[in-house]
C-alpha cells in the first residue's frame, strides 16, 4: 500500500544528501511537491497517489539540477557579511591596535608612543608570563573567529549556536570597551605625558566579530526548518 | 514541433512575469505557476524546478519579499509579496519590453508578420 507521508519523507531525505539546498529550501520544495500531489488527483480521480506522486516528482526534477538552479540565484547575503568580518579580521592584525609607550608591554622598544600592531599585541598577549587572563583574552575570540571557517568553505549545515553566542560577546564586549574606557594617560619618567587610544586595527578586529555573529545567525536562519524553528521557539 | 516561447524567452520573461502577478497580491509558489499557465494560455511553461530560484534571487534582490504562514491544512507556505523596488522594477520592465514590442510590430508591418 503506498504511503504518501512516508515517500514525500523519502523524497526529501534523499534530496537532503543529495542536493546542497537548504532546509528552508526543502520546506518550500516540499510545499509544492504536496500541492502538485494534490492537485494531480483533483483533476485525474483514476489516478492513483503513487502516480500522482511520481508525476509531481518528476516535474520537480533531479537534485543535481535543483542544486544548480538553486546556485544561481546567487550568493545569500550572509556570505558577503561572512567575508567582509574575515577581511577585517585578517588586516587588523596588520594595523595599529594600540599605542603605548616603548616598555609599556615590556619590549624593548625605544620609549615614545608608538603603535602596536594586532600581530604585535596578538603575540605579546600569548607570550605574557603566566597571566591567564592575557591568555584568555587572546585565545578566546580568535578560535571563535577560526570556527567559522567552515562556513566561509561552504560546509553544509548549522553553527552550532555557542559559537554564534561566542561571537557575539566578544563583539559587543570589545565594541564596548573601545567605547566606554576613557583614553589613558601613560606617563614616562623623563617624557610627556601620552594618552593612549584603541587604534584602528583594534576597531577592526572588534567589527570582524559583530560581522562574522550577524553572519552566523543569518545562515543558522537559513539552515533551521521552519518547523524546527517554531517548535524551539 | 517546437515551443513558439522558446527557453531564452521565458527565462527573460521570468522577472516581469512574477512581478506582473504579485502586483495582484500576496502569492506562493505553485499559484504563481498556475498564473503563469492561466495567462499565457499554455504558451509559456516553467518547470516547477525552475520557479524557486527565480522567487529566491528576487526576493534577495529586495523585489519581493515572503514570509512564513501556516495553510488551512496546518502546513507551512511561504507567500511572497511585492515590495516598492519590485514595483519600481516592473515598471522599468514594462517600459523595456513595451518599446521591443513596439519595435518588432513596426518591422513586421504593423502586425502582419
Amino acid at each position: 500500500m503506498f504511503d504518501l507521508e512516508k515517500a514525500v519523507r523519502r523524497w526529501r531525505g534523499s534530496l537532503e544528501r543529495r542536493s546542497s539546498l537548504s532546509p528552508r529550501e526543502l520546506d518550500e520544495l516540499e510545499d509544492h511537491l504536496r500541492a502538485r500531489v494534490n492537485l494531480e488527483l483533483e483533476l485525474n480521480a483514476a489516478l492513483t497517489p503513487a502516480r500522482a506522486f511520481a508525476a509531481a516528482r518528476e516535474e520537480l526534477g533531479e537534485a543535481a539540477t535543483m542544486s544548480s538552479e538553486f546556485a544561481k540565484a546567487g550568493k545569500p547575503r550572509w556570505r558577503g557579511l561572512l567575508v567582509a568580518g574575515w577581511a577585517l579580521f585578517g588586516v587588523s592584525f596588520l594595523l595599529p591596535a594600540l599605542s603605548v609607550p616603548g616598555n609599556g608591554l615590556g619590549l624593548s622598544r625605544p620609549v615614545g608612543l608608538q603603535p602596536y600592531y594586532g600581530y604585535e599585541v596578538f603575540r605579546e598577549l600569548l607570550l605574557a608570563d603566566g597571566e591567564l587572563a592575557n591568555l584568555l583574552a587572546a585565545m578566546v575570540p580568535n578560535l571563535a573567529m577560526l570556527l567559522t571557517l567552515p562556513s566561509l568553505l561552504r560546509a553544509r549545515g548549522g553553527q552550532g549556536r555557542w559559537v554564534l553566542r561566542t561571537l557575539a560577546v566578544v563583539g559587543a564586549v570589545t565594541m564596548a570597551i573601545g567605547v566606554l574606557m576613557p583614553p589613558m594617560s601613560v606617563s614616562v619618567p623623563g617624557q610627556p605625558t601620552f594618552v593612549q587610544h584603541p587604534g584602528i586595527g583594534f576597531w577592526a578586529w572588534s567589527l570582524s566579530f559583530v560581522c562574522a555573529a550577524t553572519a552566523i545567525w543569518l545562515r543558522n536562519r537559513q539552515w533551521t526548518s521552519v518547523g524546527a524553528e517554531r517548535s524551539t521557539a | 514541433m517546437k515551443k513558439r516561447v522558446y527557453k531564452e524567452l521565458v527565462a527573460a520573461s521570468s522577472r516581469p512575469m512574477v512581478l506582473s502577478i504579485l502586483t495582484g497580491g500576496e502569492s506562493y509558489g505553485y499559484e504563481i505557476l498556475k498564473q503563469v499557465k492561466l495567462l499565457s494560455g499554455g504558451e509559456v511553461e516553467w518547470s516547477d524546478g525552475m520557479l524557486y530560484p527565480v522567487l529566491h534571487r528576487l526576493e534577495r534582490d529586495g523585489m519581493i519579499t515572503g514570509r512564513w504562514q501556516l495553510t488551512e491544512e496546518g502546513r507551512r507556505r511561504k507567500y511572497y509579496r511585492l515590495t516598492d523596488r519590485g514595483k519600481g522594477q516592473l515598471a522599468r520592465d514594462r517600459e523595456g519590453w513595451m518599446a521591443v514590442h513596439g519595435a518588432l510590430q513596426s518591422s513586421w508591418g504593423g502586425g502582419r508578420a
